[in-house]
């Protein structure tokens, strides 16, 4: 653990006028709808919008309901696979969980025919595979472990919706059928009950744009929270978490996500979206109207203006690809 | 942002912009620059000592105009950054891809000079 930073460091001009100017042009558009499957996810404010960006060098850029708490959802997802790498190794989880993308519904109850495992973390059979993983290690204490990473991540102590977890949980009919299927494609293993437990709460930590912002500047920051200086993720698990969100990370629209955004990123049905410019940024939005795909209307939106104002894309024409090549001369 | 053109006495036309180069800035400008460039002989100059802000989105409009006039033979070169433009054109490795010059008489001199090796 590195010395904490004590004094915040003023925000970035240019990027607290470009998040300022990208939230008044996203502001306007209350197309979508707030997710419903879960009933509690159906009682938010639809049109709070808020947006945060932190930087590597411990910068905080934040707009509207940049403060609003909400549950995290499938965000957690990246977080939790970066965990597992890091416990058990990338080939064990490997074993156990693909990386490529499925094309198919994050609630897709299909299985990668190659394999029989889930195709990716980041969709729901993949995500409780990843907590079956972790409660391998951790057991009972796996909730605790996660908790304090994540928290860790976002800089402050985080807790769990009881409301949003109780609605998860007791109508999580659909993440059900896929744990049990998981037994029998040998992806989890028995007892599967604590396993779904451990899911449904994971989907449940109540974060704000912020905290997204801070957990994203902590992937960026090579597993360092920026903040705070705390060691919180592998670095070798870091990398790997980045590529499967790059290509994963936000359902169905992954694809159109690195065409159109071009950074690694995850979305969740509370309305959030964190991503990640490495070894530079985290951004976080939260905007609950959700497209048909299951992404944030808005955070889509913001983050496609950011990209094109800052260079964000990976591909970019102002981007050099190895900065190490670039120090061969 | 604004744009306006100016037909120099060699023949070069002189691009105007002014306002932040960015994604709504674009936006306003990019039929009328690409008019301009249309219409422009084969050497184009862009003014962006008006500019106070270049997005990457800016600078990718740019890089595409250059290409297009390059293709039919032409060039594209651009006039007068202000500092915190120039330094994102270096940074970026943009300035080495496209000619970046203090000013018009500076890409007069620079377009009458021998090229290098002749």
């Amino acid at each position: 653990m590195n010395a904490a930073v004590d004094v915040p460091h003023a925000p970035h001009p240019a990027l607290e006028a470009g998040l300022a100017s990208v939230h008044e042009r996203c502001l306007p558009d209350t197309t979508g709808e707030v997710a419903t499957y879960i009933p509690e996810l159906a009682t938010v404010e639809p049109d709070a919008f808020g947006i945060a960006l932190a930087t590597i060098d411990g910068r905080l850029s934040a707009r509207g309901d940049a403060e609003r708490a909400f549950t995290i959802q499938s965000v957690s997802k990246a977080f939790s696979y970066c965990l597992a790498l890091e416990l058990l190794g990338r080939d064990e989880v490997f074993r156990h969980v693909g990386v490529e993308p499925s094309g198919d519904a994050f609630n897709a109850i299909v299985f990668d025919p190659r394999t029989g495992r889930p195709f990716n973390p980041m969709v729901n059979a993949g995500a409780i595979t990843v907590c079956g993983l972790i409660r391998r290690v951790h057991g009972d204490a796996a909730l605790d472990f996660v908790m304090e990473r994540f928290s860790g991540a976002a800089g402050r102590p985080l807790s769990i919706s009881e409301d949003v977890y109780r609605s998860e949980a007791l109508t999580g009919h659909r993440n059900r059928a896929i744990g049990h299927l998981l037994l029998t494609v040998g992806a989890a293993s028995e007892p599967i009950e604590p396993t779904l437990d451990l899911y449904f709460r994971l989907c449940s930590i109540l974060v704000t744009a912020t905290d997204l912002a801070r957990m994203g500047a902590t992937l960026a920051n090579i597993g360092v929270n920026p903040f705070t200086g705390a060691s919180v993720f592998d670095v070798a698990a870091v990398r790997d978490t980045l590529s499967v969100m790059f290509t994963c990370g936000m359902y169905d629209y992954s694809g159109n996500w690195a065409l159109d955004v071009g950074v690694p990123a995850k979305s969740g049905v509370g309305g959030g979206v964190v991503g990640v410019v490495n070894r530079q940024l985290g951004i976080g939005s939260y905007s609950p109207r959700l497209d048909p795909k299951g992404n944030s209307v808005r955070g889509l939106a913001a983050f496609r203006i950011l990209a094109d104002e800052f260079g964000l894309h990976a591909f970019e024409c102002t981007n050099y690809g190895s900065e190490l090549v670039r120090g061969l001369g | 942002m604004q744009l306006h053109t100016n037909r120099l006495a060699d023949g070069t036309e002189l691009v105007l912009l002014a306002g932040r180069l960015d994604s709504a800035g674009v936006a306003s400008i990019e039929a009328a620059l690409s008019a301009a460039i249309a219409a422009a002989g084969s050497r184009v100059l862009v003014d962006l000592s008006q500019v106070s802000f270049l997005a990457s989105i800016g600078i990718r409009a740019l890089l595409t105009h250059a290409r297009t006039l390059a293709r039919r033979g032409g060039s594209l070169g651009l006039v007068g950054p202000r500092a915190v433009v120039a330094e994102v054109l270096d940074v970026t490795g943009i300035a080495k891809i496209i000619p970046v010059f203090a000013d018009v008489e500076a890409a007069s001199a620079a377009s009458k000079a021998p090229a290098p090796g002749s």
